[in-house]
């Protein structure tokens, strides 16, 4: 009877704590992607004399990882459910381009002047519309997911190429007013955030530009943004039963509908939040830089990609982390912009660089994986 | 009977197409930049005025082999005149010459200075990238720089690296350029960190308008006082202009180049083939304080 008393209370997964502290951290799906991560800032602090890591170059870097992150915690989710989306880059355009075109020339049908909040939620509006046709579409279709996006890659910068030279004449549109100065929701995208923390190092006798005063004062918004969306998606993710149904959806289909899942739904919804992530991305660059342009959003649907694979996501789906996602965004981040505080490597060698992490850090998750799965 | 019927009025519609006077013009724009639809509209607004037809085109590809096709397209049309930009005289000029050969005279515009005489076009309206960058580097020498820097958007664009390395043959320096790719957040950030990395750089170079936009702010950011000079125009590098922030900008007036192949296709159909005597220079024009005002006004749409 002893024995049944020191198993009351146990569970099956108890098995998973068995082990010391590290041998349970290997087990970690993001250990690969981590330490990807932490050899390319150990590399590029030592390769930029810690110019990469001063004040300037924290809220550089981390802008970038921002944006990157932003999209890839989309793409990461809608990877798990085993879908892809072409289409984020483009849709990068189409909602810089709307929401720039309504406050140079008004709200459509006549609604008279916009504001940056009613351009924001008019473009949201619309973009969530359209992933949830793309979502639809591949639904109902059944096509793979891959044509389909790639149609809307196409069909969106196209629309986005006609819009700006038939109603704007030019296909960029620049020099409207800084709105950050005269309304609350753009400075909420494009200004900065947690100004504390360059108060508090300047405080501390750092953060001091050439002219001897305080250097930066904040982040840039979008930090704040991916904090909020990666959070957001780590809860959902990892936390509650959607998370489940997404993990599910992307394993095996057909025996998760048969379990009760709404599959349909999960994956529409989820073309609808990479819609979202697309949106918020240019959101943040149009109202930090008051200017849109065609071209905006260029190839990130495939470095969204590829973050996500970077972080550990499998591209056959049923797979993945958000918490990886994380990691791979500060590994592509600071490849794509650190090596430019290098004055020793031509800056056109980052690409060679970009492919060279992602080879490696896909080598490495592929035998972390191998190992705490069994061998997917 | 009824064949004949269809025949004549087949000859008919031909007949009526042939009529007016045709050109059509066939650039290597991919579509998303604001530069081509300046040029775009300098030939039709040249049609317009010459009461003749204009047809535009482009391959969204960007692929040069497309492009091709579309000149082989347009041959095929038979049209008065072609009017073609010539970024890579390798791809394209099979397609071009075989044009020449066909009777159609055409004119090369933009890029392609060197090619065009060779492969039979009539003459090259387009800006010396080289000497353009030349005189940047000479104005930015004259005004104080020391040790510049290039900012390239499209590092594998040779035009755009022409820019480049003409502004440090006026220096008499290597080249020294980054590849801040098109984003407006990395163009930014980038451009902080080789100022952070190299502190003796006091001039930069932008080769492109948004690329000079992103550049002022980062000048600003790391607070270094640099000379900043850039290539073509935007409504804000008119405003940075204005401000003080941006020294000059080059213009290459790429209007002229829709414009002029236009007009001088026309005079040499309808007068014994006139032609200038030499290739048309359409820039370098320097926009700078002294004239940031009138040009801002039409930045985008004509200049």
């Amino acid at each position: 009877m002893a024995a049944t008393d020191a198993n009351a209370g146990r569970r099956e997964a108890d098995r998973l704590n068995r082990g010391g502290f590290f041998a349970q951290l290997k087990r970690r799906p993001e250990v690969g992607s981590f330490l990807v991560m932490v050899g390319v800032i150990i590399a590029i602090a030592i390769a930029s004399n810690g110019n990469a890591f001063n004040s300037l170059g924290l809220k550089n870097n981390l802008s970038i990882i921002a944006q990157f992150g932003i999209i890839a915690t989309g793409a990461c989710l809608l990877m798990i459910a085993g879908d892809f989306d072409l289409s984020i880059g483009s849709m990068i355009g189409f909602s810089g381009m709307s929401m720039a075109m309504m406050l140079k020339w008004g709200l459509p049908f006549g609604l008279g002047e916009a504001t940056p909040l009613s351009a924001f939620a008019l473009t949201l509006v619309m973009t969530l519309a359209i992933g949830w046709l793309i979502g639809t579409i591949v639904v109902r279709s059944k096509l793979s997911s891959f044509i389909v996006t790639l149609a809307f890659l196409f069909f969106l910068r196209g629309v986005t190429e006609v819009a700006f030279r038939v109603i704007n004449q030019s296909t960029q549109i620049s020099g409207l007013p800084d709105f950050k100065e005269t309304s609350w929701f753009a400075d909420l995208m494009g200004g900065e955030v947690f100004g504390f923390f360059y108060d508090a190092w300047f405080w501390l006798g750092g953060n001091v530009n050439r002219a001897g005063e305080q250097w930066v004062d904040g982040f840039d918004a979008r930090v704040l943004w991916w904090i909020i969306v990666a959070g957001a998606a780590y809860f959902v993710l990892s936390r509650s039963q959607v998370g489940n149904w997404i993990f599910a959806t992307g394993d095996n289909r057909e025996s998760a509908r048969a379990n009760g899942v709404p599959v349909d739904r999960v994956r529409i919804c989820l073309f609808m939040f990479t819609a979202f992530c697309s949106t918020l991305f240019a959101a943040c660059q149009v109202f930090d830089t008051n200017t849109a342009d065609a071209a905006k959003g260029n190839l990130k649907e495939l470095e969204a990609i590829a973050i996500a694979v970077v972080g550990g996501t499998l591209m056959t789906g049923g797979f993945g982390s958000v918490l990886g996602v994380v990691f791979g965004a500060v590994t592509f981040g600071l490849v794509a912009n650190a090596v430019f505080f290098i004055p020793a490597i031509d800056g056109s060698y980052y690409r060679v660089f970009v492919g060279v992490v992602l080879l490696t850090a896909v080598f490495l998750n592929e035998s972390v994986r191998k190992r705490i799965t069994g061998g997917i | 009977m009824k064949k004949l019927l269809l025949t004549s009025v087949a000859l008919v519609a031909i007949a009526g197409t042939a009529q007016a006077e045709r050109y059509v013009m066939v650039t290597h724009t991919q579509g998303t930049d604001p530069f081509w639809p300046v040029v775009e509209r300098g030939g039709r607004d040249a049609a317009e005025d010459l009461g003749v037809d204009f047809e535009y085109n482009f391959a969204p590809s960007g692929d040069m082999s497309d492009m091709a096709q579309l000149i082989e397209a347009a041959t095929a049309t038979q049209p008065d005149g072609i009017i073609v930009s010539l970024p890579d005289p390798d791809a394209l000029g099979g397609a071009i010459q075989d044009a020449v050969d066909a009777g159609i005279p055409v004119i090369t515009m933009n890029s392609g200075l060197e090619s065009s005489a060779g492969l039979g076009a009539l003459m090259h309206v387009g800006q010396p990238e080289r000497d353009a960058g030349f005189a940047a580097g000479q104005r930015a020498m004259a005004e104080g720089v020391t040790k510049g820097l290039c900012l390239n958007q499209e590092a594998f664009n040779t035009a755009l690296v022409d820019r480049c390395s003409g502004y440090f043959d006026a220096m008499g320096a290597e080249l020294n350029q980054i590849d801040v790719s098109n984003d407006v957040a990395q163009i930014e950030t980038r451009t902080a960190a080789a100022l952070t990395a190299d502190p003796e750089i006091d001039g930069l170079l932008a080769v492109g308008p948004h690329v000079c936009a992103a550049a002022a702010t980062a000048v600003e950011e790391v607070g270094a006082d640099v000379h900043l000079a850039c290539f073509d125009l935007s409504p804000e590098v008119m405003n940075l202009i204005e401000a003080g922030d941006v020294s000059f900008t080059i213009d290459q007036q790429q209007y002229l180049q829709g414009y002029m192949p236009v007009v001088v296709l026309h005079l040499y159909n309808n007068h014994a083939g006139m032609l200038p005597g030499a290739n048309v220079p359409s820039g370098p024009g320097f926009v700078d304080a002294s004239n940031a005002g009138s040009v801002s006004e039409l930045a985008g749409v004509t200049r």
